[in-house]
């Protein structure tokens, strides 16, 4: 058998990345090591040259309204707190899906605690949210809807355009996490309706960690939890309000935006289109592989649509199999909650979860065809 | 104060204690880590002995098969779970009441274990396991402080009395410790409880020769008991000069991450122990000792006993997931008394 470890683990981050990304980081730490903004020597304005460079790409990969509107964060989980706690105090509304991470729910949960009201849409059989259960819930009222493009559990896509035509159609905004699909579905924002865009930087955009992106919609007023230097208006007590420093203070992560910028630039040579299409592929052949072995359930939408496949194993406790296929086969899937508990009671699944496979654009048949074996042993064996 | 006089008078009259051994040792520091069947023993004798502080420290909870051999605990302990540390300072207090206690219920790791043994007077071993005996020594080295090795399991135990820059340290005698594990416990092979009483009675012996100030009386070789064979040997021990803890004062393991990791298992109520696999893991061996001991189910990729109310699965490389906890403390303490360490 070959040893080789199988890495299936890519909507928890992926690996590898392509060179270019650990090239960019590179140069940038030894080439650039001013702190952008800051200082008029040329290597601080190199630095933030790489800075507002990467803005700028952001800002087009994602259609957004400009590219001072493109936040640098630590991760997803960052960008989501800064906007549902700038957006959201008492009083206010917000309507949730029934597939979200705890990076949504937690801070959702918290904020309800303080008197944000909070509703939770339904799901369907098809692991979509219930359309007419989430426009009842806006027509209640609603000030921001929060909602992830896909699951991280089963990959499922929701419909994003009619949601967000929903709750604009009722006076709200649209908050999209959008942790599974950046850099592995097209996001258009203007086109989809999204209003303010959560994503991390190390999953399909192919960065390193330590690097998220919030992306704020023209209008919208975020109240800043964190504040500090910003290398603007510094004369003023107080943060300022103007985009993008009032919600970036502190130096950035310069490396990790490099290492970003150089991951889009990736994505572009390769063309999202193919990387959406080889990931969907690739879980349709482990789909219909899974679902010929006696006593595998598969939880995945009919036609995957990215490289998410949560599956279970009759008679095995998803922790163990979990731990044998990394032991015993050399293959690295997650197993258990994936941090999204309310996906699991959606689907019951609840609370052993499932183990999960995710793909990224450097798996091939190859290793589809090494976890189908393993999988095909394991179930053999009980 | 009149009672104080009497407390302490037949101590006093040992000749080479005197009042002004008794005094040292009522200003004395004694830290006890791990308070088992070693270091529960330990903790009864120095708490009656006047000691000025003791510090209590375990990670472990009482259950009901420490009760043979554990004195400091009864029956209501093991049925509340107690922390160990707790449990002990609760029975001390009654025991006397006019000795300082400071409890730590906590893994000795390499991030805590200077902080653990910082101020000691001495320090005792009342430990299951090699790895941390290695982190005490090099903190004792580092920070001078004398400590005592006692080890006991089945019939036969052992003790050493280690002055830092004086005698052999346990890397001297032991220069492979940190890399071995044993699958041989006392929960998977038994203890008789004299010897631990005698070999905890023998370091809280030795204590008291430092605490009095009579460190010229302590026991300068390695000695071993085997009560059921009645033999006692001894063995000259030696400082290695290419040492690298008590020569050239490195301190490696001091440096490294924790031997043992843990990972939660998200949203279930099991641990992942994931111990430093690039030693090796004698699978067959743990096996075999854990099967002469209890039921186990094995299949080609893992071996599963249950204890207690936790059940135990291991991998072939030596990684075990626990279930029925999700304290990593538990886990890794459940590891090392039923895989070894």
């Amino acid at each position: 058998m070959d040893r080789k470890f199988v890495y299936l683990d890519n909507a928890a981050t992926t690996w590898p990345k392509p060179d270019v990304v650990y090239e960019a980081i590179n140069e940038c730490v030894r080439r650039l090591g001013a702190n952008p903004g800051r200082s008029s020597h040329r290597m601080s304005i190199q630095a933030e040259q790489l800075v507002q460079e990467a803005r700028l790409l952001l800002a087009k990969f994602f259609n957004a309204p400009s590219p001072d509107h493109v936040i640098f964060t630590l991760n997803c989980t960052d960008s989501l707190n800064i906007a549902l706690k700038g957006l959201l105090r008492a009083g206010k509304k917000a309507i949730t899906g029934p597939y979200e991470h705890n990076s949504v729910m937690r801070p959702l949960r918290r904020l309800q605690s303080a008197g944000v009201s909070v509703s939770v849409a339904r799901g369907t059989e098809g692991l979509r949210v219930d359309m007419d259960h989430f426009r009842e819930l806006c027509l209640q009222g609603v000030d921001v809807a929060v909602v992830s493009h896909a699951s991280n559990v089963t990959g499922c896509i929701q419909p994003i355009a009619e949601m967000a035509e929903v709750v604009h159609q009722n006076g709200g905004i649209l908050v999209l996490d959008a942790a599974q699909t950046a850099g592995t579905t097209e996001i258009d924002m203007m086109k989809l309706g999204v209003d303010v865009l959560a994503a991390p930087g190390h999953k399909g955009l192919l960065g390193p960690m330590g690097v998220g992106i919030l992306i704020v919609g023209p209008g919208l007023e975020i109240d800043p939890f964190r504040e500090g230097g910003t290398g603007f208006r510094s004369e003023d007590d107080f943060q300022p309000r103007d985009l993008p420093w009032g919600l970036e203070a502190g130096t950035p992560n310069l490396p990790g935006i490099a290492g970003l910028a150089a991951g889009i630039r990736f994505i572009q040579s390769v063309g999202i289109d193919s990387i959406s299409a080889r990931e969907a592929e690739l879980s349709r052949a482990l789909c219909e592989g899974l679902r010929n072995i006696h006593g595998v359930r598969v939880f995945c939408p009919v036609e995957p649509q990215n490289g998410i496949v949560s599956f279970t194993i009759d008679s095995y406790d998803v922790a163990l199999a979990g731990a044998i296929l990394d032991q015993a086969f050399g293959i690295g899937v997650r197993a258990g909650l994936h941090c999204a508990p309310a996906t699991h009671r959606a689907i019951g699944t609840f609370p052993n979860g499932t183990l999960r496979a995710s793909f990224g654009y450097f798996n091939h048949f190859g290793h589809v065809e090494r976890l189908l074996s393993a999988v095909r042993q394991l179930s053999a064996s009980n | 104060m009149a009672h104080e006089e009497s407390r302490y008078s037949r101590q006093v009259l040992v000749s080479w204690i005197g009042e002004k051994g008794q005094e040292a040792i009522m200003n004395g520091t004694a830290v006890i880590i791990g308070l088992g069947a070693l270091g529960s023993t330990i903790a009864n004798i120095l708490a009656r002995s006047g000691v000025g502080t003791l510090r209590l420290v375990d990670r472990d909870f009482v259950d009901w098969t420490n009760l043979q051999r554990q004195g400091l605990y009864d029956e209501a302990d093991a049925r509340n779970s107690l922390p160990k540390a707790v449990a002990a300072k609760e029975h001390l207090v009654r025991i006397n009441s006019e000795i300082n206690y400071e409890v730590i219920v906590d893994d000795v790791n390499p991030g805590n274990v200077e902080r653990v043994v910082a101020g000691a007077s001495v320090v005792l071993d009342g430990l299951d396991n090699f790895y941390t005996r290695v982190l005490i020594n090099e903190a004792c080295v580092k920070l001078g402080i004398p400590w005592i090795h006692g080890a006991c399991i089945s019939t036969y135990g052992t003790l050493a009395t280690i002055l830092p820059g004086d005698t052999a340290c346990y890397n001297c005698l032991f220069p492979d410790a940190s890399s071995m594990t044993s699958p041989y416990t006392c929960d998977t092979v038994g203890v008789l409880g004299p010897i631990a009483f005698i070999i905890a009675s023998w370091e809280a012996s030795e204590a008291l020769k430092i605490l009095a100030g009579r460190k010229d009386l302590v026991s300068r070789k390695l000695m071993w008991l085997d009560l059921w064979k009645n033999e006692i040997t001894s063995i000259l021990t030696e400082r290695d000069r290419e040492c690298p803890v008590c020569a050239a004062r490195e301190f490696p393991m001091l440096q490294q991450h924790d031997r043992v990791m843990t990972s939660s298992i998200c949203g279930r109520n099991a641990v992942q122990v994931l111990p430093d696999v690039s030693r090796g893991f004698d699978f067959e061996s743990t096996l075999h000792v854990l099967s002469r001991a209890f039921p186990v189910e094995f299949n080609q990729y893992l071996l599963r006993i249950h204890c207690g109310e936790h059940e135990i699965v291991l991998f072939r490389d030596g990684r075990a997931i626990v279930f029925g906890t999700s304290d990593p403390k538990v886990a890794k303490s459940l590891y090392t008394r039923y895989i070894g360490g």
